[in-house]
Protein backbone atom coordinates (compact mmCIF):
# COMPACT_ATOMS: atom_id res chain seq x y z
CA UNK A 1 0.00 0.00 0.00
CA UNK A 2 1.45 2.86 -1.14
CA UNK A 3 1.10 6.45 0.41
CA UNK A 4 0.59 7.52 -2.55
CA UNK A 5 -1.83 6.24 -3.49
CA UNK A 6 -3.97 5.15 -0.38
CA UNK A 7 -3.66 8.43 2.16
CA UNK A 8 -6.57 7.35 4.04
CA UNK A 9 -4.84 4.71 5.74
CA UNK A 10 -1.40 6.81 6.53
CA UNK A 11 -3.21 9.93 7.47
CA UNK A 12 -4.01 7.99 11.11
CA UNK A 13 -0.73 8.05 11.49
CA UNK A 14 1.42 10.87 10.02
CA UNK A 15 4.06 11.58 9.78
CA UNK A 16 5.77 8.30 11.17
CA UNK A 17 3.83 5.48 8.30
CA UNK A 18 6.10 5.75 5.38
CA UNK A 19 5.84 2.55 3.74
CA UNK A 20 3.77 -0.41 4.44
CA UNK A 21 6.18 -1.78 6.54
CA UNK A 22 5.39 1.36 9.29
CA UNK A 23 1.94 1.21 8.24
CA UNK A 24 1.51 -2.15 9.56
CA UNK A 25 3.49 -1.46 12.71
CA UNK A 26 1.51 1.07 13.36
CA UNK A 27 -1.75 -0.40 12.72
CA UNK A 28 -0.95 -3.62 14.97
CA UNK A 29 -0.03 -1.58 18.05
CA UNK A 30 -2.49 0.34 17.96
CA UNK A 31 -5.34 -1.63 17.10
CA UNK A 32 -3.83 -5.58 17.63
CA UNK A 33 -4.75 -6.65 14.14
CA UNK A 34 -4.17 -5.80 10.53
CA UNK A 35 -7.43 -5.86 9.74
CA UNK A 36 -7.49 -2.08 7.69
CA UNK A 37 -5.49 -3.69 5.38
CA UNK A 38 -7.81 -6.60 4.90
CA UNK A 39 -10.67 -4.01 4.11
CA UNK A 40 -7.82 -2.18 1.62
CA UNK A 41 -7.87 -5.28 -0.02
CA UNK A 42 -12.11 -5.99 -0.34
CA UNK A 43 -12.42 -2.08 -1.52
CA UNK A 44 -9.89 -1.36 -3.86
CA UNK A 45 -11.03 -3.25 -6.57
CA UNK A 46 -14.68 -4.36 -6.29
CA UNK A 47 -16.69 -6.00 -9.26
CA UNK A 48 -19.47 -3.76 -10.75
CA UNK A 49 -22.87 -4.79 -9.67
CA UNK A 50 -24.27 -3.24 -12.54
CA UNK A 51 -22.34 -4.53 -15.72
CA UNK A 52 -21.68 -1.53 -18.43
CA UNK A 53 -25.01 0.27 -17.85
CA UNK A 54 -23.76 3.53 -18.72
CA UNK A 55 -22.20 2.22 -22.05
CA UNK A 56 -25.16 -0.01 -23.00
CA UNK A 57 -27.58 2.40 -23.29
CA UNK A 58 -27.24 5.70 -25.77
CA UNK A 59 -25.89 8.56 -24.58
CA UNK A 60 -29.00 10.45 -25.56
CA UNK A 61 -31.28 7.71 -23.40
CA UNK A 62 -29.21 9.02 -20.03
CA UNK A 63 -29.87 12.76 -20.92
CA UNK A 64 -33.20 11.92 -21.60
CA UNK A 65 -34.12 11.31 -18.49
CA UNK A 66 -36.67 14.05 -17.11
CA UNK A 67 -35.19 16.66 -15.07
CA UNK A 68 -36.40 17.69 -11.87
CA UNK A 69 -36.67 21.62 -11.95
CA UNK A 70 -38.12 21.88 -8.20
CA UNK A 71 -38.04 20.20 -4.94
CA UNK B 1 -15.46 -1.02 -17.40
CA UNK B 2 -12.34 -2.06 -17.95
CA UNK B 3 -13.36 -4.22 -20.76
CA UNK B 4 -15.88 -1.78 -22.04
CA UNK B 5 -13.16 0.77 -22.47
CA UNK B 6 -11.47 -1.46 -24.82
CA UNK B 7 -8.74 -2.10 -22.93
CA UNK B 8 -7.43 -5.93 -22.44
CA UNK B 9 -5.02 -5.86 -20.19
CA UNK B 10 -4.62 -5.00 -16.48
CA UNK B 11 -1.17 -4.73 -14.30
CA UNK B 12 -1.22 -6.38 -11.24
CA UNK B 13 1.26 -5.24 -8.42
CA UNK B 14 1.74 -7.76 -6.04
CA UNK B 15 4.00 -8.14 -2.67
CA UNK B 16 6.39 -11.19 -1.70
CA UNK B 17 4.52 -10.83 1.49
CA UNK B 18 1.50 -12.27 -0.33
CA UNK B 19 3.32 -15.51 -0.05
CA UNK B 20 4.59 -15.62 3.51
CA UNK B 21 6.36 -13.15 5.95
CA UNK B 22 9.09 -13.75 8.67
CA UNK B 23 8.47 -13.16 11.83
CA UNK B 24 10.23 -9.87 12.09
CA UNK B 25 8.66 -8.30 9.69
CA UNK B 26 5.39 -6.68 10.33
CA UNK B 27 3.56 -7.27 7.10
CA UNK B 28 0.05 -8.55 6.86
CA UNK B 29 1.14 -12.05 5.50
CA UNK B 30 -0.86 -14.57 2.78
CA UNK B 31 -3.89 -12.10 2.41
CA UNK B 32 -3.53 -10.52 -0.83
CA UNK B 33 -2.91 -13.96 -2.52
CA UNK B 34 -6.62 -14.40 -2.33
CA UNK B 35 -7.81 -11.38 -3.66
CA UNK B 36 -5.12 -12.13 -6.96
CA UNK B 37 -7.09 -15.30 -7.05
CA UNK B 38 -10.30 -13.48 -7.64
CA UNK B 39 -8.78 -10.83 -9.63
CA UNK B 40 -8.28 -14.00 -12.03
CA UNK B 41 -11.23 -15.07 -11.82
CA UNK B 42 -12.84 -11.70 -12.80
CA UNK B 43 -10.16 -11.16 -15.88
CA UNK B 44 -11.19 -14.62 -17.18
CA UNK B 45 -14.75 -13.27 -16.94
CA UNK B 46 -14.35 -10.21 -18.61
CA UNK B 47 -11.38 -11.33 -21.45
CA UNK B 48 -8.74 -9.07 -19.88
CA UNK B 49 -5.27 -10.42 -19.38
CA UNK B 50 -2.88 -9.78 -16.46
CA UNK B 51 0.76 -8.54 -16.41
CA UNK B 52 1.64 -9.65 -12.62
CA UNK B 53 4.13 -7.46 -11.11
CA UNK B 54 6.19 -8.86 -8.04
CA UNK B 55 6.43 -5.05 -6.76
CA UNK B 56 7.76 -5.44 -3.54
CA UNK B 57 10.96 -7.64 -2.84
CA UNK B 58 12.62 -9.13 0.32
CA UNK B 59 14.93 -6.19 1.99
CA UNK B 60 13.49 -3.77 -0.42
CA UNK B 61 14.80 -3.59 -4.03
CA UNK B 62 15.09 -0.21 -4.47
CA UNK B 63 14.64 1.52 -1.35
CA UNK B 64 10.97 2.78 -2.37
CA UNK B 65 8.20 3.00 -0.34
CA UNK B 66 6.18 1.03 -2.66
CA UNK B 67 9.16 -1.72 -2.07
CA UNK B 68 7.31 -2.11 1.41
CA UNK B 69 10.33 -0.53 3.35
CA UNK B 70 11.81 2.94 2.84
CA UNK B 71 15.05 3.53 3.03
CA UNK B 72 18.49 1.43 2.17
CA UNK B 73 18.69 -0.92 -0.59
CA UNK B 74 18.74 -4.50 1.26
CA UNK B 75 18.72 -6.54 -1.63
CA UNK B 76 22.20 -7.68 -3.76
CA UNK B 77 23.22 -5.23 -1.04
CA UNK B 78 24.48 -4.98 2.24
CA UNK B 79 24.51 -7.86 4.65
CA UNK B 80 21.29 -9.40 4.08
CA UNK B 81 21.21 -8.77 0.44
CA UNK B 82 22.71 -12.42 -1.07
CA UNK B 83 20.30 -14.01 1.21
CA UNK B 84 17.34 -11.53 0.52
CA UNK B 85 18.08 -11.74 -3.10
CA UNK B 86 17.85 -16.30 -2.51
CA UNK B 87 14.63 -15.65 -1.08
CA UNK B 88 13.12 -13.20 -3.62
CA UNK B 89 14.74 -15.90 -6.11
CA UNK B 90 12.38 -18.58 -4.11
CA UNK B 91 9.25 -16.06 -4.53
CA UNK B 92 9.90 -15.42 -7.68
CA UNK B 93 9.94 -19.38 -8.82
CA UNK B 94 6.10 -20.15 -6.48
CA UNK B 95 4.35 -17.61 -8.53
CA UNK B 96 6.24 -18.32 -11.85
CA UNK B 97 5.49 -22.31 -11.27
CA UNK B 98 1.99 -21.49 -9.86
CA UNK B 99 0.66 -18.87 -12.84
CA UNK B 100 2.38 -21.37 -15.12
CA UNK B 101 -0.05 -24.07 -14.67
CA UNK B 102 -2.41 -24.57 -17.78
CA UNK B 103 -6.00 -23.32 -15.81
CA UNK B 104 -3.56 -19.35 -15.07
CA UNK B 105 -1.17 -19.58 -17.89
CA UNK B 106 -3.49 -17.84 -20.50
CA UNK B 107 -4.87 -15.29 -17.89
CA UNK B 108 -1.85 -14.49 -16.88
CA UNK B 109 0.66 -14.39 -19.72
CA UNK B 110 3.41 -12.01 -17.92
CA UNK B 111 5.36 -11.94 -15.12
CA UNK B 112 7.52 -8.43 -14.04
CA UNK B 113 9.72 -10.44 -12.01
CA UNK B 114 11.19 -7.20 -10.15
CA UNK B 115 9.47 -3.84 -10.25
CA UNK B 116 12.47 -1.09 -10.60
CA UNK B 117 15.26 -2.78 -8.86
CA UNK B 118 17.80 -0.10 -7.85
CA UNK B 119 21.55 -0.36 -8.53
CA UNK B 120 22.86 2.25 -6.00
CA UNK B 121 24.15 3.84 -9.49
CA UNK B 122 27.36 1.62 -9.85
CA UNK B 123 28.16 -0.36 -12.63
CA UNK B 124 29.19 -3.31 -10.28
CA UNK B 125 25.55 -3.31 -9.42
CA UNK B 126 24.40 -3.80 -12.28
CA UNK B 127 26.08 -6.53 -13.37
CA UNK B 128 25.28 -8.17 -10.12
CA UNK B 129 21.51 -7.30 -11.06
CA UNK B 130 22.06 -8.76 -14.27
CA UNK B 131 23.97 -11.85 -13.09
CA UNK B 132 20.67 -12.57 -10.79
Amino acid sequence: MEPFITPEYYEEFYPDAVDEWTLSQHLQAKYGNLDKIENHYKTFIVRPRHRLRIIAVSPNKVQSRPRKTSH
Amino acid sequence: MIAGAGLNWVRIPIAFWAIEKYDNEPFYAKASWKYFLKAIQWARKYGLRINLDLHALPGSQNGWNHSGKLGPINFLSGVMGVANAQRGLDYIRVIAEFISQPQYKDVVPMFGIMNEPGIGGSPEGLAVLRAL
